[in-house]
């Protein structure tokens, strides 16, 4: 190749521009540039579509696409995880298949999810396996014809599972999920009669179980609309016959984000089992909906180590440390959990929020972003006391000392795992705009998990090119609320475009992420035009 | 517009009257106060039950999802939801997108290497030899696709191919087709019927052709070199070859018990081993006195038939569960069409798998005897056939009439579906028993990682140093399982 008469020397000089220029370029920051126009607060993803088929992934596929395909794509991808696909201008995620953002009032806390209300004795039992459960159970339909899915209890633990399985059915239904009604009742085994060969012996099983109490049973029905069973949703990527799936699964902050419900609820074995995409209304005219399910598991029901249980397996530490210790590391046995209360499972006030994780690797709760974190904890430290006292009031659980130590546990652990998820930005909440002054208030401090006096705001106002307007401000709250008003400068800039950024610090230290609040000023109007934590 | 517009739409105007009555909130994080000259009103209808266009669900004060797609507009596009018209610019994003360009091609391997696995499950599992009653239902019917097969073994080359499956239960076929020159494809289709009662069978027919080349021959023994029955015309070297092979395989395999594996088999194998292209490759006619190495230069036919019985009482072979394994085989070898061909085979295996120290922890001895015996004094035994030592985990280059591997594994449990190993082998050939002494035996020894499901093993990477050099292997896909001899070679 002929350079002319300096070649030899213009690669050289070709690469130290290109070079100048990443460096240059490495040195800029831009904020994202906001529509001017209101936030989407309907994912529109319920249009009719023709049935999807069923969807099945074999485990041996599973497994090499999460221990081998995506660690290896992944180290050769250089670009930092996608913000969620799911979110809308005012970081939040809108009414959608997937989720339905409530707001429970107490009243509705305590009627709960709409349905078709409990099963009605005789049961035919189905030959059907029961989705919607973790453990042991069994399809039936009552004499209304309407179907349930039955969970029964462990003979050693009466009232855990059918408790967990609807104190955490009403609680992920606050939390904005769709979940089976859930309903806790007592049966007898001459309400079965099994319709063919091969349905599961029931009466069998429900012996196997907890003892009865008057001779009746204990059960919890799970109640789904008529619907067509769809397998679960996958990890990652859209179901391909869905044009209503735009967003890849593993880029929903509401999946991403089971890691801090589950985490909060004790929800154990976390992945695309706790999923089930079911088709609803008829052919043509229906569409997917997006449940969650196997929460039977959940409150510490899959945890419990009773004192029979053989010692741990496999050797101590993570894979790592089993690895460079041949899997021989003490391990020592769990405590067994306690036996006074049976209702009540491995549910430990103390939790892990950050090192929670499920024993398979899961994509979206990888992806976990802070911001998406905030969502959910803002969501999980929204549910108050009384939720709690409420949903566990579902669960009709007869021992007393069981309810309270279970609302003592799940409290302190909301509190933990909110409050570890809310150090991680800077957890302010715009709540008001007037005039040129904003409102915003301290979610930490709203909670009583961070003190307004040993805390301070740091606020910059940048254009949409990043340049700062004005000075910086320091802010000092006098509660969990406070004021900004808007400097001359940059209501100025706000005429075009204007980025506050806020940064919180407790005792002098800065939050690890700042809030961003995009504004635009229209006809003597401050207009917001969107924010992220 | 579609077909059920006009009734969405009039059901959509029924909800929408009375949604106000049945609204119960607003969304728990609703636009601040003030910002609504941006920012909808909330939706006033009833967020409270799970979207569903059932028309039973209008009995309940929720919200029939379709008052909101009356009109069927589409989905709303995550970037479209997000809102942003302009992402943010980082400034580490123009050296990460250079270096995310030069990384693409790697990406796009990768890619196209687990491409459509969702079919290779089906065959993983379908390529169990006589599945266990309840892996009957395991694989829903109706599979069929095209996905990819990885093998990488230090000394030979990378074998990259494709399969195409389909599976409709209790029918599954196969198709794999292979191809890196005129001396370097393969062929292969596999048919399989299998039945559930009144014990688990199988009954399976496959079909082979194959040419591989670069193919190496030391002679016979553990010493080439030194054994006497070599004759070379220069010196101890290597022959390199290459070889044709077609084989037509009919198999029957039955569980009559839950541990217990019985496998019929019979092939037809037709080989042919010739001189390679590669003209500074020392050949056959060259290495070897003429008529000193029966096989090349000729197409042997033969007809192979055996039967195997494999008692196997771990619950899975995922790897870190006890038990015992326990195989023996017996089988003839006659040439067809004038072949002089004619031999016996025999051989066993027994593995234990030992707890040790803890219950993930395994220790397992085992040994491997595989022999061949010629029959008839005018008998030959092309060089082929030869018994080799596949399970060596060095390199398995001897060939004889006796080979002799012994092997002690540790394994243990790292993670769900994940097992580290370290191991160490022996192995010796011999020509009989009688000359199966301690000298000259060679080992290799290292460690590797196993992939699992819950059932059955789908991948390994394994390292080892032996008395021959380093090996690496990397296999992707259902092992070669025991009385499976039919596959070996």
């Amino acid at each position: 190749m002929n350079f002319g008469p300096h070649s030899p020397r213009c690669p050289a000089i070709t690469a130290w521009f290109v070079t100048s220029a990443i460096a240059l370029a490495g040195c800029t920051y831009r904020p994202a540039r906001f529509r001017e126009r209101p936030p989407v607060t309907d994912a529109r993803d319920m249009a009719a579509i023709p049935t999807p088929a069923f969807r099945w992934v074999a485990e041996s596929v599973y497994l090499s696409e999460v221990y081998l395909h995506r660690p290896i794509r992944g180290t050769l991808d250089l670009e930092p995880f996608p913000t969620a696909g799911d979110v809308n201008s005012i970081d939040e995620v809108p009414y959608s298949s997937w989720f339905v953002p409530r707001n429970v009032d107490v009243g509705a806390m305590a009627r709960g999810p709409e349905g078709v209300g409990p099963p009605r004795p005789p049961f035919t039992v189905l030959g059907d396996t029961p989705r919607a459960l973790a453990s042991m159970g069994f399809s039936v339909t009552d004499a209304r014809g309407e179907r349930y899915e039955m969970v029964i209890d462990p003979a050693e633990r009466p009232e855990m599972r059918t408790g967990a399985a609807a104190i955490a059915a009403r609680l992920a239904w606050a939390l904005g999920f769709n979940t089976p009604a859930a309903y806790v009742t007592w049966v007898r085994p001459e309400h079965f009669w099994r319709s063919e060969a091969g349905t599961p012996d029931v009466p069998a099983m429900l012996i196997g179980g907890a003892a009865p109490v008057l001779g009746s049973f204990r059960v919890t029905a799970l109640s789904l609309p008529p619907s067509v069973w769809l397998g679960h949703a996958n990890e990652a990527g859209t179901r391909v016959d869905d044009p209503n799936d735009v967003v890849a699964h593993e880029n929903r902050r509401l999946l991403r984000s089971l890691k801090v419900f589950a985490s909060w609820m004790s929800l154990s074995g976390l992945g695309p089992s706790k999923t089930m995409d079911r088709y609803i209304g008829a052919p043509q005219e229906g569409h997917v909906v997006h449940f969650l399910v196997g929460l039977d598991d959940a409150l510490g029901a899959d945890e419990v180590v009773r004192v029979t249980d053989l010692p741990p397996g496999e050797g101590g530490g993570s894979p790592f440390v089993r690895l460079v210790t041949l899997g021989l590391a003490p391990n020592p046995a769990r405590r067994p959990t306690q036996v006074e209360m049976p209702a009540l499972g491995q549910l430990d006030a103390d939790v892990d929020p950050g090192g929670f994780a499920p024993s398979t690797p899961y994509a979206p709760i990888e992806r976990l972003s802070p911001g998406d974190a905030y969502w959910a904890a803002k969501r999980v430290a929204a549910i108050s006391a009384a939720h709690i006292a409420l949903a566990i009031e579902a669960g009709k659980i007869s021992d007393r000392r069981a309810r309270q130590e279970m609302q003592k546990a799940l409290e302190a652990r909301r509190e933990r795992v909110a409050s570890h998820w809310f150090e991680r930005v800077t957890p302010v909440d715009l709540t008001k705009i007037e005039g040129t002054q904003l409102t915003l208030r301290d979610q930490a401090i709203h909670y009583g998990w961070a003190r307004f006096q040993t805390t301070d705001y740091y606020v910059d106002f940048l254009t949409d090119q990043g340049s700062q307007v004005g000075d910086q401000l320091k802010v000092v709250p006098q509660g969990d609320e406070f004021h900004l008003t808007l400097p001359e400068a940059a209501l100025e800039a706000a005429e075009d475009y204007l980025v506050v950024r806020i940064i919180a610090r407790r005792h002098h230290i800065r939050a690890p992420r700042a809030l961003t609040v995009h504004l635009r000023l229209r006809g003597g109007k401050i207009t917001l035009l969107g924010l992220r934590h | 517009m579609r077909v059920s517009a006009t009734k969405r739409a009039a059901f959509a105007a029924c909800f929408l009257l009375s949604a106000p009555l049945l609204a119960q909130g607003q969304p728990a994080v609703s636009p601040p106060r003030g910002a609504s000259a941006a920012a909808d009103e909330p939706t006033k209808r009833s967020r409270d039950s799970v979207p569903s266009a059932s028309p039973s669900a209008a009995r309940t004060p929720g919200a029939p999802n379709t008052a909101g797609t009356a009109a069927a507009p589409d989905p709303v596009s995550p970037a479209e939801m997000s809102g942003i018209e302009r992402p943010s610019r980082r400034g580490d994003e123009a050296p990460r997108a250079i270096g995310n360009a030069i990384l693409w091609p790697f990406r796009l391997i990768v890619d196209l290497v687990f491409l459509a696995t969702g079919a290779a499950g089906a065959l993983l599992e379908n390529e169990q030899i006589v599945p266990r009653a309840r892996d009957f239902f395991f694989t829903r019917g109706g599979e069929i696709g095209v996905f990819p097969t990885v093998f990488l073994e230090t000394g030979t080359r990378p074998n990259i191919g494709a399969r195409l499956i389909v599976s409709v239960d209790p029918y599954a076929a196969t198709v794999r087709a292979g191809y890196g020159g005129p001396d370097e494809n393969v062929f292969e289709a596999r048919m399989r019927l299998s039945a559930s009662k009144p014990f688990p069978a199988v009954a399976s027919l496959e079909g082979l052709h194959d040419r591989r080349t670069g193919l190496g021959f030391l002679g016979i023994g553990q010493t080439p070199w030194t054994d006497p029955r070599n004759a070379f015309r220069n010196g101890p070297a290597p022959a390199v070859y290459r070889e044709r092979r077609e084989r037509v395989i009919g198999g029957l395999g039955l569980r009559p018990f839950r541990d217990v594996e019985v496998l019929l088999s019979s092939s037809l194998t037709l080989r042919h081993a010739d001189d390679t292209e590669d003209l500074r490759a020392p050949t056959f006619a060259q290495v070897f006195a003429s008529g000193s190495v029966d096989g090349p230069y000729r197409t042997t036919r033969m007809v192979y038939t055996e039967m195997a019985l494999r008692v196997d009482t771990r619950a899975t072979q995922n790897g870190v569960d006890p038990g015992v394994l326990v195989e023996g085989y017996q089988g003839v070898g006659v040439g067809i069409a004038d072949d002089p061909t004619r031999f016996g085979r025999a051989g066993f295996r027994v593995a234990t798998f030992l707890p040790f120290i803890r219950r993930t922890t395994i220790l397992s001895p085992k040994i491997v005897v595989d022999g061949l015996t010629p029959i008839g004094n005018t008998s030959e035994v092309p060089f082929q056939e030869l018994v080799g030592q596949p399970t060596y985990r060095g390199f398995d280059n001897r060939r004889d009439f006796l080979s002799v591997v012994a092997s002690l594994d540790y394994r243990w449990y790292l993670s769900r579906f994940v097992s580290a190993r370290l191991f160490g082998d022996l192995a010796r050939v011999a020509p009989s028993i009688w000359d199966m002494t301690l000298a000259d035996w060679r080992w290799a020894s290292g460690f590797g990682f196993d992939l699992h499901t819950s059932t059955t093993q789908v991948g390994r990477v394994a390292f080892a140093g032996s008395s021959e050099g380093f090996h690496f292997l990397l296999a992707f896909g259902v092992p070669a399982r025991f009385g499976d001899r039919q596959h070996r070679d």
